[in-house]
């Protein structure tokens, strides 16, 4: 904690066990993507050509994306659901969104064999029938309205007192374009897994992934920002001003109430989906006893902890409730990206990520953080700008 | 104060119940993942499913027990004991075929039998710290079977027959009681005539007749059990002694056991057995049932139970008692076992006639192979037993070919298609000798009467290769009609090179020939490629 | 072979003009049902018939002008292992050992199966891939991204990728020789089998041919062909002695056409695109009047209070102010009777004096 903590503070130096690391992440995260664009995907993944989606899909994407949910769930909540108490907690969310969402995309420009063509979908040849077209679309626009929604921190701490107040205007537009753009692709992500029927282990292929993809990120969003607004605590305590401390003990309940609620929809529909298809009978194999391990470990038993958390008042479960369904999502993204995936194949040919992969996801998580600290550390994001107060919306 | 003890004692208890919940279903997996893999059990012959009971309308409380009869008997005789221990001796002298009752009186009768009797014994031997077997209910009664049954169906053979025979010297009554009962002069035919058993003994026992099954037991297992008694050599009387695939395979087989003697014809005139004036009907079949005999292992194979003519059940508009199969179907019908059609149609997948008829439609007789069973004029009665002129004057007359040097050339070379490879040289002669004399120890066209009578001329045989030549043409050269390939006109005509290389390498495939490896076996390849 | 190219030529030309009325696959409404091009071609591989020589892989080489291979096309040790598409590579044939009727192998050939309504084609973001009305799925590697989506959506992981290439990965597959198909001339496997194991034909011809051979042999074919209803069609099919699991063809690729796998989804756009603005304002607006309302409330509240008070005090007021006067008449009257009681007393007590 106490590295956290002179971490976030420069003035105490450079050399903290903090910076240390951090640092040799980037050296390795440098060499790797050096690696990654002069030799070749093949180089530095075990990808072949019947796993073409790896960790960076099923992590990066699959599970960064969801992650990245609690933007709009927030803003959702608290502009247009009318929980206003919790208005301090929208920035830090946010901010997490955006960065998470550039993240995403800056992992994809490793993982496609052409990075430089990314743009190719929407500038050279569109491919309208594909979900992937609908998720690219999707997902770039939202970038864009994150970026609107976030760029009010940057504009006042650049003193652009004019643009602020017109982005502030447009608020309630933006925060609508954002639900229905993480609708359309937090959904989509799951569809772009309905093209492999024969290759996705029937406990988790469902016609209905893109309902359980969209609910999950929901559950992912509210519990990422409890996650974040808790470790934030830890090392950002000095960057809070008293409204964002009030918000924050507040959005702890009310966040771990909609988790509970939410996990608990999740849960039945997930049992619908296993009912309608007639899955019992894999329950009972090696396969039945993972699923039943991320449905009861992961859905059902955060779903529990944060309804006990919330009767008990007890902040401290339902911050480690929302780092355990965090880990969930984690687990259950890997699951239909990695683990269900090609279930079929003999084991000699499933892949396994190379460390190379993980490596680079490690410097590239490193790097929004480094990134989301310089911008905590300096923006008005944990703090209301004097210049600024809040207006009602 | 009190309260936040309350909270860190549960703060400790949850991630461990998650984890332990998580490292139990791991656990569930990781059994799943490696509990099924299925021991490489071979099966066994003396399995007995205890479920009698059922036939007292009573259904079973526990899975029913699985019963290996072998082992038992093995334990019994090493403690010097015999079937006595188990089996009851009815009033007639024979032992009853059930566990230490002759009847099943009730359900809890029956139960207590087993119960008492089983594990009585086991518990009296672990007693006595001998081997021994289970005395819980779970051990005995298992849900999942231990043992997989694999018991071998079993009947004599002509092979089989003909030792016992030997071994009884003759004395058929040993067996066929009937010859044995009948005295009075009007069974006198019946005497004659041994049946077969399952004429009269049927798969389930009927009101006087036990079972083809229990009757068997009685009457081999007593025959073999009295010359053991005696110290003679006698068969074997374990289940598996008979009922083992393993053991059925290591027999001692005569491959040329004497003629059954009952009295059965030489030739037979098949017909429908209707005389109607002036109804043109197919001619009948003249069918050296002598020749057949040797053909099948047991009469069985063509007569079901019972030894009577075909159209006795099979009429030709399909009876019930012929199980609605019509005389025609019963002869004809390439989906029925044992008919004559499936036989011989059959007979054509053997290696060295595969080679020719691999390639032609299945099931599908041509106009010309009737008139070959049905193009006798023949009329009258069977022929009487062995009578002299047997099979000479009456059987279908069978073709012998002669290919006189000179007739066919002695190699082909194909060299048409040249490209990549040379052309190749056919041994023409060759293969005509390997197809009429044989080839691999296997026989030849001239060697079997089947394939004799059915090639009626040297140009049938040539038809294998030069398919639609006409009879008694020179064959057309092969690009007469094979040129590219994928004629849209004719779809299923095979381009040139497709032609010559499926008759070749499918001929040679089929024969069982395995010296076509590679390209080179046939084509050498161009000077000018290295 | 001149004779037939032109024959081809011609049938293509009049498979092009009746197509070019028929509307591609995805455009297809729920009830219509797409059965491929009508007079497209596709090829029927009977691995009865295939002897594993490898002829097809050489000339696949030869006419793609693919880099040789490490081990020579008539080497067999390659049948050791299971191989696939890769770089450099657009077909494999494969020995599956033991699997024959006689105990004996099944080689079977692999490559892109050219699906009457291609995965890979229904997947690609930038449409990529292209079912041509003679058969062949035609892919552009010129717009490729490298997203690998087609891969991941093939039922049989048919395409392969260039994991190597680091600045121009392109997706490995067979291309149906479509330019040779376009010129009137064969497959280059198709040509180069010595067996026949490949027909090419028009799609509908060869499952004629494919029928008429199950119908004849019934003993040497599996009563199905490969392709003809697996995910609705593919061009490329298949017979077999054995059950096609065998021989590495999945019987759990199903029937559905791939386009329907996603279409419930893909429809569900439009739908969240236009209901969920109006139904995010319609709470947001709730959410609003509800504050406003609560807002006006308030101030009402607070003024009838105030009023309230006001009038209180004015009547207080007034009630003093009333009683006050009544008061003051009282202290008046009183001080006039005083008065005159005084002046009386004056006067009587002067009349007395007096």
């Amino acid at each position: 904690m106490s590295n956290g903590t002179t971490a976030a503070l420069p003035a105490r130096g450079w050399l903290t066990p903090f910076n240390v690391i951090a640092g040799a992440i980037i050296v390795m995260g440098l060499v790797l993507t050096f690696m990654r664009f002069t030799q070749g995907l093949g180089a530095v993944t075990n990808l072949d050509s019947y796993t073409p989606w790896g960790f960076w899909i099923g992590f990066d994407l699959l599970a960064g994306v969801a992650l990245a949910a609690g933007g709009y769930t927030t803003s959702a909540g608290v502009y247009l659901f009318g929980m206003k108490k919790y208005h301090a907690a929208v920035r830090p969310a946010i901010l997490t969104g955006f960065l998470g969402y550039s993240l995403v995309v800056v992992a994809l420009l490793y993982d496609v064999g052409r990075p430089l063509r990314l743009p190719y979908p929407f500038l050279v040849q569109q491919g309208t029938t594909s979900v992937m077209f609908e998720v690219a679309a999707c997902v770039a626009l939202y970038l864009t309205v994150l970026f609107l929604e976030f760029s009010s921190a940057p504009l006042e701490w650049l003193g652009i007192k004019k643009v602020a107040r017109i982005i502030s205007k447009l608020t309630i537009l933006l925060t609508i374009f954002g639900v229905v753009l993480s609708t359309l692709h937090q959904s989509s992500l799951g569809a772009m897994y309905l093209m492999a029927p024969s290759k996705l282990h029937p406990l988790w292929y469902s016609s209905f992934m893109p309902v359980f993809f969209f609910v999950s990120s929901i559950a992912a969003g509210i519990s990422m920002v409890l996650f974040e607004a808790s470790i934030s605590h830890k090392f950002f305590h000095h960057k809070m001003d008293k409204h964002y401390e009030e918000a924050s003990a507040q959005l702890v309940f009310g966040f771990g109430k909609a988790g509970s609620v939410v996990l608990a929809a999740y849960f039945a529909i997930k049992v619908i989906g296993v009912s309608l298809d007639h899955n019992w009978k894999y329950l009972a194999t090696g396969y039945g006893a993972w699923f039943l391990v991320e449905i009861l470990g992961f859905v059902l038993l955060p779903c529990f902890l944060y309804a006990l958390g919330v009767r008990d008042k007890n902040k401290k479960l339902i911050q480690y409730t929302a780092g355990w369904t965090v880990l969930g999502i984690i687990v259950n993204r890997l699951n239909v990206s990695l683990v269900a995936f090609n279930y079929h194949l003999p084991n000699d040919l499933r892949y396994v990520p190379h460390w190379m992969e993980i490596g680079i996801s490690v410097f590239l998580i490193t790097v929004a953080v480094l990134v989301f600290r310089f911008i905590v550390t300096r923006m008005p994001i944990f703090f209301e700008h004097p210049d600024f107060p809040q207006d009602d919306h | 104060m009190e309260s936040m003890m309350v909270k860190t004692h549960r703060r400790r208890t949850w991630p461990q119940a998650a984890g332990l919940l998580i490292l139990l279903l791991i656990g569930l997996m990781a059994v799943d993942l490696y509990g099924d893999e299925a021991p490489g059990d071979p099966g066994r012959a003396d399995l007995i499913t205890l479920d009698g009971m059922k036939l007292l309308r009573h259904e079973l409380e526990r899975a029913p027990v699985q019963f290996k009869h072998d082992t038992h008997t093995d334990v019994i005789k090493a403690d010097g004991l015999d079937c006595s221990t188990c089996h009851l001796s009815e009033t007639s002298g024979r032992l009853s075929q059930k566990f230490m009752r002759l009847a099943d009186e009730n359900y809890e009768r029956t139960m207590e039998v087993y119960h008492s009797n089983c594990i009585g014994c086991h518990q009296r031997r672990l007693d006595n710290d001998q081997e021994s077997g289970p005395v819980t209910c779970g051990d005995c009664h298992r849900r999942d079977p231990e043992y997989t049954d694999n018991r071998q169906p079993m009947g004599f053979d002509h092979s089989l027959h003909a030792r016992h025979i030997a071994a009884t010297h003759n004395k058929c009554e040993s067996c066929h009681h009937e010859i044995l009962l009948t005295e009075d002069e009007e069974n006198e035919e019946a005497k004659r005539k041994p049946s077969s058993c399952r004429d009269c003994h049927l798969k389930v026992d009927s009101r006087d007749v036990p079972s083809m099954s229990r009757s068997a037991h009685w009457a081999c297992l007593d025959c073999h059990r009295q010359l053991d008694a005696a110290g003679k050599s006698s068969g074997p009387s374990r289940c598996a002694g008979c009922h083992d695939a393993a053991k059925q395979a290591a027999w001692k087989i005569d491959p040329n056991p004497p003629r059954l003697d009952r009295d059965q014809p030489d030739n037979v005139i098949v017909s429908s057995g209707i005389q109607a004036p002036g109804a043109h009907r197919m001619k009948p079949v003249r069918f050296p049932h002598k020749a057949h005999e040797g053909y099948t292992d047991t009469c069985r194979a063509c007569h079901h139970g019972h030894m009577q003519s075909c159209s006795t059940c099979h009429t030709l508009d399909g009876k019930h008692q012929g199980a609605g199969i019509t005389l025609e179907n019963a002869f004809h019908s390439f989906k029925l076992d044992g008919t004559c059609i499936n036989c011989h149609e059959g007979s054509k997948k053997r290696p060295e006639c595969a080679g020719c008829h691999a390639p032609m439609a299945q099931n599908e007789i041509p106009q010309s192979a009737c008139t070959v069973c049905h193009g006798g004029d023949q009329q009258g009665s069977p022929t009487p037993k062995n009578a002299q002129e047997a099979e000479a004057g009456t059987a279908i007359a069978a073709q012998t070919f002669s290919f006189s040097p000179g007739t066919i050339p002695e190699t082909v070379l194909i060299d048409s298609l040249e490209s990549k490879y040379k052309g190749s040289l056919f041994p023409h002669r060759k293969v005509i000798d390997a197809l009429l004399k044989g080839y691999d120890g296997k026989p030849g066209v001239a060697a079997s009467r089947l394939a004799a009578v059915f090639h009626r001329t040297n140009d049938t045989l040539c038809q294998g290769c030069h398919h639609n030549t006409p009879v008694g043409q020179l064959p057309p050269s092969c690009t007469s009609c094979h040129s590219a390939p994928f004629d849209e006109n004719n779809l299923n005509r095979p381009g040139l090179k497709g032609a010559y290389h499926l008759q070749c390498v499918g001929c040679h495939q089929k024969m069982g020939l395995d010296n076509l490896q590679g390209c080179s076996d046939c084509h050498k390849p161009h000077a000018s490629k290295e | 072979m001149d004779r037939s190219r032109r024959k081809l030529l011609k049938l293509f030309a009049a498979a092009g003009a009746t197509t070019a009325l028929a509307q591609p696959a995805q455009a297809a409404s729920a009830n219509k049902h797409f059965d491929g091009y009508p007079g497209s071609y596709g090829v029927l591989h009977d691995t009865t018939r295939c002897v594993g020589c490898r002829s097809c892989e050489a000339a696949c080489n030869e006419v793609n002008n693919l880099p040789k291979p490490d081990k020579p096309f008539d080497d067999k040790s390659v049948f050791e292992e299971k191989r696939r598409t890769k770089t450099g590579v657009f077909t494999v044939v494969n020995r599956y050992d033991g699997v024959g009727k006689d105990g004996g192998p099944v080689y079977r050939k692999l490559q892109c199966n050219h699906c009457l309504e291609p995965a890979c084609g229904n997947v690609c973001f930038v449409h990529a891939f292209t079912k041509s009305p003679e058969g062949a799925v035609v892919y552009d590697p010129s717009v490729c991204v490298g997203c690998r989506y087609c891969l991941l959506a093939c039922p049989w992981s048919l395409p392969g990728y260039e994991y190597d290439n680091a600045f121009s990965p392109v997706v490995v597959r067979c291309t149906m020789c479509y330019p040779r198909i376009k010129e009137g001339k064969l497959p280059g496997c198709v040509e180069a089998c010595p067996m026949e194991a490949l027909t090419f034909g028009k799609r509908d011809d060869l499952i004629k041919i494919a029928r008429d051979r199950i119908e004849k042999h019934p003993d040497r074919y599996i009563d199905h062909i490969y392709g003809e209803k697996e995910i609705s069609g593919t061009s490329w099919l298949y017979l077999s002695g054995v059950p096609f699991d065998k021989i590495g063809l999945s019987t759990h690729v199903g029937v559905t056409p791939p386009p329907k796998l996603t279409a419930g989804a893909l429809g569900a756009v439009p739908m969240v695109v236009g209901l969920w603005p109006a139904l995010l304002t319609g709470v947001w607006a709730i959410n609003k009047r509800k504050e406003k309302v609560a807002a006006q409330e308030q101030a009402e509240a607070v003024k009838t209070a105030i009023d309230q008070t006001t009038t209180k005090a004015n009547a207080d007021l007034d009630d003093y102010k009333k009683k006050a006067e009544l008061q003051k008449e009282k202290a008046i009257d009183q001080a006039v009777k005083k008065a005159l009681a005084e002046a009386e007393k004056a006067r009587e007590q002067a009349e007395e004096k007096a």
